[in-house]
């Protein structure tokens, strides 16, 4: 407010003294041979950040700002899915319990590891271990693949079943009621297609990171793209969370539609 | 010596502002294409987007045009029904996708938010460029859609027009919208970022200029907004490109689930079109009547309020579609609480005028012109937002004319504003004000004439969407179509003699209008990293002296000598000059 004394500069810790800073030149400076502009990226914190600790916390703020428009598309699929579920109940009550359960069981498994594993990375760039960060992020992107490989002998084995509604539809299963069905497998395909396109994204930028850690560019006190990549991979991973229940548990122990057990 | 000083002290004449020789600015560093194609720098990338929305704002005002024309008689003689309904949609697509939405925020604010929280640059020049090149991408899918058959589905895409009925380009064209909510929501992000961890020491939130605040409440819009209408096209094109049922009734799917989705965005996101608007207008306001804006906390309140508010008010544009009573009821009455904070600052605004001492310079008479514009454009907004009037109005040129009051008389004249009042600090060089002048009368004019019987066409009952009319509609139409080639000419000269003065124009010096804020404290243009040193902030935003009067029409004992009270600008010195 208002009433805070500017005089004393809010600055972050252990930034210059701003007033008695000389004009910063920017442009044409020369070091090693090499003609540095405004703009380099090699330099860090980068010339527009005062300080370091300014570029981290808005790295950090800028993640999680993205990671909201994430949540929201997402929650436009669920809104979708909520509504078509309360209206179709038996074709959604019929496709959740023809989904592969084991498989989608494994496939938790298989991610929820996979966070640990970037966890265990970020750890590793605590400690200054580029070696480490390397070889967690390589666990990461292997347990990725393993998930792919999962969804796609489910997939394929919907295929098989007839229950791919723009390929290879079996048509008649609830009789009239079979475009409820239809509905539940399109949304189906949609919600498990967007977490896949989002984990194809994550495991280039798992790649790009590991590529830097692997070039010696990571310090104990700079990591900032691994550790908003790691945020990013936590977050494919907890949609996925909560896609497992939505999608494969509706009504698990009922014969029929919102029946008891 | 570009900084604010250490202690107001208003005795004391600032320093004059002196220019090292040779010196470089963002401008002249350097002139090759790539140094623009691929810079990371906040006011080139401004300055991109400003030329490409410039580019679309023609592309949108050339099937405008093609409309007007059509419509000047009422049979269907200069195009049949299905080129109008591609007309229309193209013209409601470009403008409101490629040109609204970007139009303050991706230029002006692009070029001025970090300079006016004293920033080097927004929080990620990468992702600012990036940005850029997404809406490039993203406008020449939807283009591609236009030129390839055209889209028949009017902006509004909806379902099952658009997924089932349709067999234009609907997918080609829904692709490209969903790529440039990207770089709307990028852009936002970087806003949001830049706002809350960029500002200059002393510039707190409530010191920030209320265009800053206004820019972040649209961010806020923008991030958790946009998503939603992406995925919501996206299922649209997954519904047409796989031919499975989505929204489609046949296949189980609820049609009136899509508008409500596609509301739940587009409500906010009229007002991402329209409160970077209100941020210019606050910052024009004082600077030409020179006092600080009235209730500033007020306002910048009243920014987050209407984003927050706008969230809950999209089932108003549904009345019709037999949603139930009481959701119409609900939706009424929130509709007419974003009334409030937007009666709020336009009562504001105008008080800032109140005693102020106002010179009437273009931009001021964009302001003017918006306020009167605006005004009407959110009244008739309350009408349609009375669910038993709306169930009359609804789908006819009412709300035609209503939301071109806002859309146009609103944004498109704050955005106007805001490029004249600026224009100089972008490009170093002063327009021609005469010609501004006569823009500002041509377009406020040419608006009124235009869509002002489109009002009177929508209560009479004509529809909107319509190639063809009874004859009795004639004279209003006739009306609209002349007003509208006085407003095409109204925006074509800005074009021209802002153009004109890239080139030609007197040099404008760094504080032409004697105006506060930390963008007039920096050299016309300015340099790549905005401040030789980064400012520290000691006063509030707009801290004029109570009522300084700028042009002397105030009895001398009222004055308290303001030449040296403050830092006036180069041109403001020389004005003076002649009139004391
Ligand atoms: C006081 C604030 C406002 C209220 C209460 C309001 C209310 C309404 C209502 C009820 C409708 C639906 C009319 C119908 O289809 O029957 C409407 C349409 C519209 N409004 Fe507003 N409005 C307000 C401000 C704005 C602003 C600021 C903008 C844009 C900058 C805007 C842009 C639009 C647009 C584009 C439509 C038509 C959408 C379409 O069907 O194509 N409105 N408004
Ligand atoms: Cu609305």
């Amino acid at each position: 407010m208002s009433e805070i004394h500017a005089t004393a500069p809010l600055t972050h810790p252990g930034s210059p003294v701003l007033d008695s800073q000389e004009p910063r030149q920017f442009t044409g400076k020369e070091t090693d041979g090499h003609v540095h502009t405004f703009f380099d990226q090699d330099q860090y914190p980068a010339m527009h950040f005062e300080d370091a600790g300014q570029q981290k916390l808005a790295a950090a703020l800028g993640m999680w700002a993205f990671l909201a428009t994430e949540v929201l598309l997402f929650a436009g699929l669920f809104l979708v899915y909520t509504i078509y579920r309360n209206l179709n109940h038996e074709g959604f009550f019929l496709g959740s319990h023809m989904l592969d359960i084991p498989k989608g069981t494994a496939n938790t498994m298989v991610l929820l590891l996979s966070s640990v594993c970037v966890v265990l990375a970020v750890n590793q760039a605590q400690k200054g271990n580029s070696r480490g960060i390397v070889r967690n992020l390589i666990f990461t992107m292997i347990l990725g693949l393993v998930f792919f490989v999962i969804k796609g002998f489910e997939w394929h084995h919907d295929y098989e079943e007839g229950l791919v509604p723009w390929m290879q539809w079996d048509g008649d299963r609830l009789g009239d009621k079979n475009f409820q069905l239809r509905l539940f497998m399109v949304l189906y395909f949609v919600m498990t297609g967007t977490h896949a396109a989002h984990m194809i994204v994550g495991m280039v930028l798992l790649g790009v990171v590991a590529y830097k850690a692997h070039q010696n560019r990571f310090r104990p006190d700079y990591y900032t793209p691994l550790e908003m990549v790691g945020l990013y991979w936590h977050f494919v991973d907890i949609v996925w969370v909560f896609l497992i229940p939505t999608l494969y548990l509706i009504d698990l122990y009922a014969k029929t539609p919102g029946g008891g057990h | 010596m570009t900084t604010v000083p250490i202690t107001p002290d208003y005795a004391e004449p600032l320093p004059p502002i002196v220019r090292p020789a040779g010196e470089t600015n963002y401008l002249n560093i350097s002139y090759t294409l790539k140094s623009w194609l691929l810079t990371l720098d906040h006011k080139r990338i401004g300055m991109l987007y400003l030329m490409s929305v410039t580019f679309f704002f023609l592309i949108g005002g050339i099937f405008a045009t093609l409309m007007r024309l059509e419509l000047a008689t009422p049979q269907g003689d200069l195009v049949g029904p299905d080129t109008y309904n591609k007309l229309f949609t193209a013209h409601g697509v470009t403008m409101i996708f490629f040109f609204l939405i970007p139009s303050i925020p991706a230029t002006i604010g692009n070029f001025m938010l970090p300079i006016m929280i004293g920033a080097r640059d927004l929080a990620f020049p990468r992702i600012n460029l990036f940005s850029w090149y997404l809406y490039l991408i993203g406008a020449a899918f939807t283009m591609a859609a236009m030129i390839s058959g055209g889209v028949d589905t009017g902006w509004t895409f909806y379902t099952p027009y658009s997924s089932v009925y349709s067999n234009s380009q609907v997918a080609l064209a829904v692709v490209g919208i969903f790529v440039t909510g990207f770089s709307s929501i990028l852009t936002g992000l970087n806003f949001v970022v830049t706002v809350h961890k960029m500002r200059a020491p002393g510039m707190t939130f409530f010191r920030m200029p209320l265009f800053v605040w206004s820019n972040y409440a649209t961010s806020l819009i923008m991030v958790l907004g946009t998503p939603v209408i992406s995925i919501t096209l996206a299922l649209v094109a997954v519904e047409r490109l796989f031919g499975v049922g989505i929204f489609d009734p046949s296949n189980g799917g609820d049609p009136v689930l899509f508008q409500h989705m596609f509301w739940f965005y587009s409500h906010p996101a009229v007002y991402i079109m329209v409160l970077p608007g209100f941020g210019v207008i606050s910052e024009l306001m004082a600077a030409f009547s020179r006092k600080p804006v009235f209730g500033y906390k007020v306002v910048a309140f009243a920014s987050l309020a209407i984003a927050l508010l706008s969230f809950f008010v999209w089932g108003h544009h549904m009345f019709t579609t037999g949603q139930s009573i009481y959701g119409g009821l609900v939706f009424s009455v929130l509709s007419f609480l974003v009334g409030i904070p937007t009666a709020v600052k336009v009562f504001n605004w105008t008080f800032t005028m109140y005693k102020g001492s106002v010179s009437l310079e273009t931009p001021m008479l964009f302001a003017l012109g918006f306020l009167g514009l605006f005004t009407l454009g959110g009244l008739t907004g309350l009408f349609l937002a009375a669910v038993g009037l709306d169930v009359h109005m609804h789908d006819t040129y009412f709300v035609v004319a209503h939301f071109h009051y806002v859309m146009v008389g609103g944004t498109v004249l704050a955005f106007l504003g805001g490029l004249h009042y600026w224009w100089p600090k972008m490009t170093g060089k002063m327009y021609a004000e005469g010609w501004g002048k006569v823009s500002a009368v041509l377009v406020f004019a040419g608006f009124n004439l235009t869509f002002f019987p489109q009002f009177i066409l929508g209560y009479l009952g004509m529809p909107r969407r319509y190639y063809a009319y009874a004859s009795e509609f004639q004279v209003l139409h006739v009306l609209s179509s002349a007003g509208a080639s006085v407003l095409a000419l109204g925006f074509a000269l800005p074009a021209i003699y802002l153009t004109y003065s890239l080139f030609r124009g007197t040099p404008a010096g760094d504080n032409p209008w004697g105006a506060k804020g930390l963008e007039w404290e920096t050299t016309s243009p300015p340099p790549t990293e905005n401040f030789r040193r980064i400012p520290i902030v000691t006063e509030d935003a707009y801290n004029y002296p109570l009522a300084e009067p700028k042009h002397g029409l105030y009895p001398e004992d009222r004055l308290i000598d303001n030449q040296s009270k403050t830092d006036r600008g180069d041109l403001q010195a020389l004005k003076a000059g002649d009139r004391h």
